[in-house]
């Protein structure tokens, strides 16, 4: 059918629909349809990415500060190691991050998978248990977390009041002063909103553990800690890397709770939310783009384990 | 073929949208839109607590730029928003034309602020002058670098009603008093209440006026840092007895808005503060409303030396209107404005041009429970004293250093650990290390 | 008199449990025998459980307010007077005929119609919540007293009691011994102990919600004032969330715009970038097709904030679109496009490439290939990128906030924290209210697609 249209001469007014077959037909070639078809995201990657990336690698290194002219000289290393000379720097916000990083992350998981095999028992209206217990990933970070800001207030905390009406203590919990306490609260408001994440993808997982292995492994007399750990964690282990990497890395990154929760301050300071203050608070653009840079050791790490990974299993 | 056909056709859509969605962002769609034929100004300006003052403001600035054929995009904000954005905006060279910030950020931000000189000394002349203070504060190498627009008065707030059932008749006139009496009220069950965490306004109001009262100060005159002296060691001492003789615990954990909830839910009886919590007490009516009162702030050993929380406003010198917004800026600060604004202000917001302090229409000479705000910007200090107000005072308060240290000490660490840590931060700071 | 609260809590709920065990058992055992005498056991034991809770409600309201905390006898607080005669009149008040006769016929019709178990036990748990906090808390604020836990301990002791017939017959149905379905303890236990951490689970993941919507709906004045009504509101109202959506200082309905033109642009040009490429990817062999999925997987991993402050400077000195919405289209897909691209990586290589060599050999192009076969296969994976995409971009924070600056061209997430605290003034039920507000596109958006959501993310995760 295409040979016969090639072979009649084409009158002028058909042109414009023998240059878009041509067109056609040459994409109709993977290599020139794949190209094409990733355009779109290479820009975004290229352009809003790695572009940008480069002008942070670029901006760490000088002492460019936000309305001072003269500034923006080249200053070699000198952001990173004012920012490691700082007291504060090691002894609190490098801790603070690694703490809450590694704390929420293991505890998000540990809970995410505790209510994934809850979730995942035969019960009635189980469709909106799995709706319901989302709320606290989709609802807007921010708006969440004043919430808790209310609930958590050092005056009229209602969790204090309960706790009080139930003569459990007797004297109100600051949640938000520092050091541990505040930490925890940001911590513990992490993981209240991580875990449904953790349990929807988890649970996700679980539909395609092999119910034969399961019921196999049970009549050859492994116990429940048996069962788990032989046949659910191996099947879906892939979901739990995946998820956890990425758990790991936003929570790395994160700035929303603590910002809206504590404001920062030193007590609280995460390097992401060191960062963010220093740039967008303190105007001191080169410094706050090294802060943010000392997080990127920990990213290369991440990515380079889970590359492995996923090569290992034949990405 | 129709198969083939709609292929085409549904892959030209994609592509299609595909290339629009990429376009929009690099096409500047923003630039097309709002370029318009009235000239466009984008100001924020500091809210007031109270509803009726911010729509007021809004009503009166939109009718001016109703008539000088403007077009006025205004939001009302809180004084960290503002000092967020002026830092975002000096950095990208963009936001707003026209924004407010509080303390000393002209002194910080002067390379991007526009010269304001001729609008300030002409309004300063036409007023009665501006006080020394917000002069000092906007001045900076001899150009107005921002205009002074209002004090957020501070007072000390407490319950008659508890202050005389403990055998005061009127709010003691020195800190040490006010640690004996808060000691008597404490033990009637309604302690005092001064927010030691990370509060902006309340908190820089306490711990800085204690500080200065004590002789203390985070540099002296020329600007050398000085924290670690036997006056801030004094100082701290009486910061422990107060939050463990005096206060409520929770001080520690108080944002700006904490003791005012604290007040009128009647868990405390004394705190320093605006008069929002007489505001709000009218408003709904609480059942010791007529109780609460105003004093001034007590003095110290150095006698009584108050920090002010000043605003000023400000025009960000990439504006491609100046003009018309330095004539926003006079109209903000001319009897246009403040005749209304002011009376309705709840001595909130208080001029810094001298002629209103005697004028009759102004709250603190009309509502004798406001009469305790009245003159303050004539007396009082603003961030950097002693020395004079400048880019690193700014960051100490920022970064809540004097807050920290007040804290730290009322927590229970020692007072030779937290000055030293305080003044090695300074130090660090003002790049005297 | 004081009675402290926690056995009152206990002994209320180990009468009326147990009550209506014996009742559903009796039912169970009678009505496989003789429907008639399953009737008459049936309301027998209602009433028992419904009389039990109704007990329950009458002690509740008339000690509980006696109870004092510490913290009340430290300030030397009086428990308040309750006489006989209140007494009297609490327990032939309605708040108790009431709930009795609806107990009643709820649980007999219940047993009949066995599908209709959960819903009874919820009218019942709803009925008399309901109940008794409005007439309960009507009741106590005018005496004065503080009421929500006699409350509250009325409604735990009726479901306690309506519940646990329920809980029993259903119970029993399931691990009845000899003919019915092998009984086993090991099972029971199993299933109560995690029924219990699930309602733990659910409790602490919810409650924030709840306290939102009850500060959004309490008066600003009351915010303050716990202990006059715990975990509930006496004086229900709408204002704040009138003030909100009317007024336009603070612009909220603004907000709201700009949030969704920014979400929903954003979102749907990240998911046709992230599917396209992602379909090439998995599908097409070129040169440096590998390097490019090398290179989508690591921006992915690249958290926002190394990208924060080079992309202020981007948006603002080569777009010229710094503080306007434009700015967030620019940089939501940066955090979108690699994550929807990586994820449906995953969901395209689990569709099998037969379908398309098929369509192939019957003469379609590779883009009809795609287009016409794959795609329709793929949009469980395609729904879950872009509910995925929709959440993100709609609880952006940092972005939103240090891109724009102007307070009235925010986004919702932004304006609400930022605008509605005054600094010294907290508006807290209108905070609160914008956050449920804000919160409404979201959960609409899950509530229609969930069901391909949880099936996408199956496929997409699975093998990915």
């Amino acid at each position: 059918m295409q040979k016969e249209m090639e072979l009649q001469p084409t009158p002028i007014y058909l042109m414009p629909l023998r240059i878009l077959g041509a067109i056609r037909k040459w994409l109709d070639n993977e290599r020139h349809l794949g190209p094409i078809m990733i355009i779109p995201a290479m820009l975004v990657v290229i352009g809003l990415i790695a572009y940008p990336f480069g002008n942070a690698l670029w901006l760490s290194m000088t002492d460019t500060q936000a309305g001072q002219e003269g500034t923006g000289n080249y200053v070699g290393f000198d952001n990173f190691v004012d920012l490691w000379e700082m007291k504060d720097f090691r002894t609190i916000i490098i801790p603070n991050t690694l703490r809450y990083t590694f704390g929420a992350v293991v505890l998000k998981l540990a809970f995410g998978m505790g209510l994934a095999l809850l979730l995942n028992r035969p019960m009635p209206m189980k469709n909106v248990f799995r709706g319901v217990i989302l709320l606290p990933w989709i609802v807007p970070t921010s708006l969440s977390v004043m919430a808790w800001r209310w609930m958590l207030d050092p005056d009229f905390s209602i969790i204090n009041e309960m706790l009080i009406n139930l003569e459990i203590i007797d004297k109100d919990i600051l949640f938000l002063v520092k050091p541990k306490p505040a930490l925890w609260s940001v911590m513990a408001v992490n993981i209240w909103r991580g875990t449904p994440f953790f349990a929807v993808t988890l649970l996700a997982a679980l539909q395609v553990v092999p119910q034969e292995q399961l019921e196999a492994a049970q009549i050859d007399g492994a116990n429940v800690v048996q069962r788990f750990m032989k046949v659910i964690v191996p099947t879906i282990m892939p979901v739990i890397v995946v998820t956890t990497m990425f758990s790991l890395v936003r929570t790395l990154g994160d700035v929303e709770i603590v910002w809206v929760l504590t404001g920062g301050g030193r007590d609280t300071h995460l390097l992401a939310t060191y960062s963010y203050q220093l740039g967008f608070t303190a105007t001191q653009l080169g410094r706050g783009a090294a802060a943010s840079l000392f997080l990127f050791p920990g990213f290369l790490v991440l990515m380079f384990l889970q590359l492995r990974y996923l090569q290992n299993r034949d990405y | 073929m129709s198969n083939k056909g709609m292929s085409r056709r549904s892959f030209l859509k994609l592509a299609g949208a595909a290339a629009a969605a990429t376009a929009i962002p690099v096409g500047g769609l923003n630039k097309v839109l709002t370029a318009n034929a009235q000239t466009a100004l984008t100001v924020q300006l500091r809210s007031s607590f109270i509803p009726t003052n911010n729509e007021l403001l809004t009503a009166l600035l939109n009718d001016y730029a109703a008539r000088n054929g403007l077009e006025l995009d205004l939001s009302l904000l809180n004084h960290q928003q503002m000092a967020e954005t002026l830092t975002a905006a000096a950095a990208s060279g963009a936001g707003p034309d026209v924004l407010e910030t509080v303390d000393i950020k002209p002194h910080q931000f002067a390379d991007v602020l526009a010269d304001v000189s001729d609008i300030c000394e002409e309004i300063g002349e036409a007023n009665g002058g501006w006080y020394p203070v917000a002069r000092d504060l906007c001045v900076v190498d001899g150009v107005w670098r921002a205009m002074p627009h209002f004090l957020a008065a501070h007072a000390m707030v407490y319950r008659e009603d508890l202050l005389s059932e403990a055998g005061y008749d009127a709010f003691p006139g020195t800190w040490d008093e006010v640690l004996t009496m808060g000691t008597e009220l404490k033990s009637m069950g309604f302690p005092l209440g001064f927010a030691l965490g990370h509060a902006g306004g309340d908190g820089n109001n306490f711990v800085y006026s204690v500080l200065w009262s004590f002789g203390a100060a985070v540099t002296d005159e020329a600007g050398v840092v000085n924290l670690d002296t036997p006056e801030t060691r004094q100082a701290c001492e009486f910061m422990q007895q107060l939050y463990n003789d005096a206060m409520i615990e929770t001080v520690l954990a108080w944002d700006d808005s904490s003791n005012n909830r604290a007040f009128i839910a009647g868990e405390i009886s004394v705190t320093n503060n605006a008069s929002s919590i007489l505001w709000v007490g009218r408003r709904d009516q609480v059942e010791f409303v007529d109780a609460i009162s105003h004093a001034s702030y007590p003095a110290g050993p150095a006698g009584l030396v108050q920090f002010l929380e000043l605003n000023t406003i400000e025009i960000l010198n990439f504006s491609e209107s100046i003009e018309e917004a330095k004539g926003l800026l006079s109209f903000i600060n001319s009897p246009e404005v403040w005749l209304p604004l002011g009376p309705d202000g709840f001595a909130f917001i208080y001029p810094l041009l001298q002629n209103y302090e005697n004028h009759p229409a102004m709250p603190w000479n009309t509502d004798p429970k406001l009469a305790a705000f009245k003159g303050l910007a004539a007396t009082g200090k603003a961030l950097g004293y002693p020395g004079t107000p400048s880019a690193e005072a700014s960051e100490v308060a920022a970064s809540w250093i004097i807050n920290d240290m007040f804290a730290n000490v009322a927590s229970g660490e020692s007072i030779d650990d937290a000055v030293s840590e305080a003044h090695n931060a300074c130090l660090a700071i003002y790049g005297q290390d | 008199m004081d009675i402290p609260l926690l056995p009152v809590l206990l002994i209320s709920h180990l009468v009326a449990i147990p009550l209506g065990a014996i009742g559903g058992w009796a039912i169970i055992q009678t009505k496989n025998r003789d429907p008639r005498k399953g009737l008459v056991f049936g309301a027998v034991a209602g009433l028992l459980g419904g009389l039990v809770a109704i007990f329950a409600l009458w002690l509740a309201i008339a000690y509980i307010p006696t109870v004092r905390r510490p913290k009340d006898i430290a300030a030397g607080i009086e428990p308040p007077l309750i006489t006989k005669r209140t007494r009297h009149d609490i327990f032939m008040s309605s708040t108790v005929v009431v709930p009795l006769i609806i107990h009643i016929i709820l649980l007999v019709v219940a047993f009949y119609i066995k599908s209709v178990l959960i819903i009874a036990v919820a009218l019942i748990w709803l009925f008399s919540w309901f109940l008794c906090m409005v007439v309960g808390n009507k009741m106590f604020t005018n005496r004065g007293l503080r009421g929500s836990f006699g409350v509250l301990l009325g409604l735990v002791a009726g479901i306690g009691s309506a519940g646990g017939v329920m809980l029993l017959y259903w119970l029993l149905n399931a691990y009845l011994p000899g003919d019915r379905r092998g009984f086993r303890w090991s099972k029971l236990t199993e299933d109560a102990f995690a029924y219990t951490i699930l309602t733990i689970f659910l409790v602490l993941l919810l409650f924030p919600f709840y306290w939102m919507a009850i500060t959004a709906i309490t008066p600003e004045q009351e915010t303050t004032r716990l202990d006059d009504s715990l975990l509930w509101t006496t004086n229900p109202t709408f204002d704040n969330i009138e003030n909100l959506v009317d007024d336009d200082v603070p612009p909220f309905r603004r907000w709201m715009r700009t949030s969704l033109i920014v979400t929903v642009s954003t979102t749907i040009f990240s998911v046709v970038a992230g599917t396209l490429a992602a379909y090439s990817l998995v599908r097409f062999r070129f040169p440096a097709a590998r390097p490019l999925g090398l290179a989508m997987f690591i921006t992915y991993l690249v958290p926002p904030i190394l990208l924060f402050i080079p992309m202020m400077r981007l948006t603002e000195s080569v777009l010229g679109i710094y503080d306007s919405k434009w700015a967030l289209v620019v940089a939501y897909p940066t955090m979108l496009v690699p994550f929807s691209t990586w994820f449906l990586m995953g969901f395209f290589r689990s569709i099998p490439p037969d379908m398309e060599e098929c369509a192939r050999v019957d003469g379609a192009t590779y883009w009809q290939a795609f287009y016409k076969v794959t795609l329709p296969l793929a949009r469980p994976g395609i729904v879950s990128a872009a509910i995925f995409s929709f959440t993100l971009s709609w609880g952006e924070y940092m972005y939103a906030r240090g891109l724009i600056l102007s307070g009235n061209l925010w986004t919702l997430p932004v304006g609400v924290p930022n605008v509605l605290s005054t600094g010294d003034v907290f508006i807290w039920g209108q905070i609160m209210a914008a956050a449920l507000i804000g919160s409404l596109p979201i959960a609409i958006v899950y509530g229609f697609f969930m069901q391909s959501f949880v099936a996408g993310m199956t496929a997409g995760a699975v093998k990915g």
